[in-house]
């Protein structure tokens, strides 16, 4: 393979956009914002590892279920012409509940971020004040001591 | 363990244990000099150490080199120390002055002692407030937005607070500056700027050369800086952030101060290449780096499980403190191999990628290193590592963790963006961070006058 030029910064740019673009629904299942060392020490795992986020995340397109069905001969024909003549109908109602599951699954998953962000931030608080604690108690051990 | 480390489990004596006496500093007698040289010693620039070992002689110049915490740092800021005070070794006689916080008698270091090819000296000082520094200034910095879209900053005065929250004040160590007059004092890190305004002034003033080691922190450009164009000889960058940062400063009264440094670190391609022994029948993995070297801040880095169930099937090795793992799906190995610098190299070389999730500090050394291997990299942006893999189109920098991911995924999905990164890495590390004699040749420039 030949030297290909690469462009850091434009890819970083590029992946960054696709995750942006607010009416393109999830691509993949992505981890929350909130992943953070922090969220280790909870009691609780953090939202985001959600056994059922992830499955929103990776089923959420149904795209390939709406697809014309595969298959050959008389009986293949017949479910074509079937899937034709309900799509012609309800296309727009399929259409618009793709966009909902895209749309449903980015709003759980902001959900889960902003809890996430709710846990990191009170696990920080209650690390500092255990941390002053004990140096407070070595102090007035100290004191004590003297 | 290191003769340093060994030496810090020593019983001091009695007069360590009680209040602090006047220091009385000596040159170490040669029967105190250790036999061995720690091997991060040996190997600082990979040059003529005898001669740096040898008897001070009359005409060379005597540097002092003072940092915070020489035996209990084992980040990449001492690590860029003792390869600044390794480069300098060749051409002048070093002392390093450590401060350190005494206050603890169960963890003294000696007062005097030799690492390697170094006299160390070790003055009390305040105990640092670290914590308290990172919380006011993760409260206090502006953060950039869509309508200030300018890099973080903290207002002025805090940045002044905030140097004097990291200071760590020593009359010990002014008064074994006082004993040794060196012609020149280096200060090296943020903790040691004090130093720079308290030493007298004068005919005999040493050279002072400031290294403050502060990576991307925004208060390398505040007004709190400036005074170094008055009161050092020299200022040294050690990347193109600190120096633009410092370039606002310092670099507004007297632009010819400020010196950028590039560190070398040269790597074992030969002994690294055939892998670390065990990790082969794992295939193609990821590397994730959360914590080293040990005994420095950490980060906990995802679970293995995880990765793969976003990544796809692919064996993860993570660097991390205690026992290195190395997993797959349904398979683990914990590492039973020493966490050696070798060995980090080992499963750099043959990683697809390195994942760096650890908090970044003002070198990168891990980012250079898997960039010497060829190896991309992906860092956290904002930092210095993430300045060299957009310097390098060496690998990639994430925001969220979000992000980390899909750069991650884009290294492990495109073989050849891959293998353009890698080699574009590699040129760029090779150039920039693989060059001893230049490293010596800026020091002595700058150091030396």
């Amino acid at each position: 393979m030949g030297d290909i030029p690469v462009d850091a910064q434009h890819v970083v740019d590029d992946l960054r956009a696709a995750r942006q673009v607010s009416q393109v629904a999830p691509r993949s299942w992505i981890p929350s914002e909130s992943f953070e060392g922090t969220l280790a020490e909870a009691i609780r795992p953090p939202v985001h590892t959600n056994a059922d986020l992830h499955w929103m995340h990776t089923n959420w397109d149904v795209a390939s279920l709406l697809a014309p069905p595969p298959g050959k001969g008389i009986k293949g024909g017949v479910r074509r012409l079937q899937h034709r003549l309900i799509m012609a109908v309800l296309a727009p109602y399929f259409s618009r509940l793709q966009d909902y599951l895209g749309v449903n699954t980015r709003a759980v998953d902001a959900v889960s971020r902003r809890v996430d962000d709710v846990a990191t931030s009170q696990l920080r608080m209650i690390g500092a004040v255990r941390h002053d604690m004990i140096d407070f108690a070595h102090h007035i051990d100290e004191r004590v001591g003297d | 363990m290191s003769v340093t480390e060994s030496r810090l489990a020593e019983v001091p004596t009695g007069a360590e244990t009680g209040p602090e006496p006047p220091a009385v500093p000596t040159a170490p007698p040669p029967a105190q000099q250790s036999p061995q040289a720690p091997a991060e010693s040996a190997d600082v620039v990979g040059m003529t150490i005898e001669s740096a070992r040898a008897e001070p002689h009359p005409s060379r110049v005597t540097v002092a080199v003072v940092m915070t915490s020489w035996a209990t740092d084992w980040g990449e800021r001492r690590a860029a120390i003792r390869m600044v005070a390794g480069a300098l070794a060749l051409s002048a006689d070093i002392v390093v002055v450590s401060l350190d916080d005494r206050s603890d008698p169960s963890r003294l270091p000696p007062r005097r002692t030799f690492d390697g090819i170094f006299p160390i000296h070790s003055a009390s000082a305040r105990v640092p407030q670290r914590r308290l520094g990172q919380v006011l200034r993760s409260a206090l910095e502006r953060r950039p937005s869509s309508s200030s879209p300018a890099s973080p900053s903290v207002p002025e005065a805090a940045a002044r607070k905030l140097l004097a929250t990291d200071g760590q004040p020593s009359s010990e160590a002014l008064g074994i500056l006082d004993h040794l007059k060196p012609d020149v004092v280096v200060l090296a890190g943020v903790e040691t700027l004090w130093m720079a305004e308290a030493m007298p002034v004068g005919p005999s003033r040493p050279r002072i050369v400031v290294l403050p080691l502060l990576g991307t922190d925004s208060v390398l450009a505040s007004d709190a800086m400036k005074p170094l164009a008055e009161i050092a000889d020299a200022v040294g960058a050690f990347s193109d952030t600190e120096y633009r940062l410092l370039s606002r400063s310092v670099g507004s009264r007297r632009p010819d101060v400020i010196h950028h440094l590039r560190l070398s670190f040269p790597v074992n391609r030969q002994a690294a290449h055939s892998g670390l022994a065990g990790v082969a029948s794992f295939g193609r993995y990821l590397l994730v780096i959360s914590g080293w070297p040990e005994l420095t801040d950490s980060a906990v880095g995802p679970p293995h499980d995880y990765l793969r169930a976003v990544l796809g099937d692919i064996s993860v090795a993570e660097v991390r403190p205690g026992q290195w793992l190395v997993t797959e799906s349904g398979r683990r190995f914990d590492v039973p191999w020493s966490s050696t610098q070798m060995n980090v190299w080992r499963l750099m070389a043959g990683a697809v990628a390195t994942l760096d999730v650890r908090p970044q500090g003002p070198i990168g050394r891990e980012a250079i290193e898997s960039l010497l291997f060829g190896t991309p990299v992906v860092v956290p942006a904002g930092s210095i590592a993430a300045e060299h893999a957009k310097a390098s189109n060496g690998g990639l920098w994430y925001g969220s963790p979000g992000e980390m991911i899909e750069q991650v995924r884009y290294f492990l999905d495109d073989d050849s963006a891959r293998e353009g990164f890698g080699r574009a890495g590699r040129e760029w590390a090779e150039r920039e961070h693989n060059d001893t004699q230049r490293l010596v040749d800026e020091l002595t420039r700058i150091v030396l006058g």
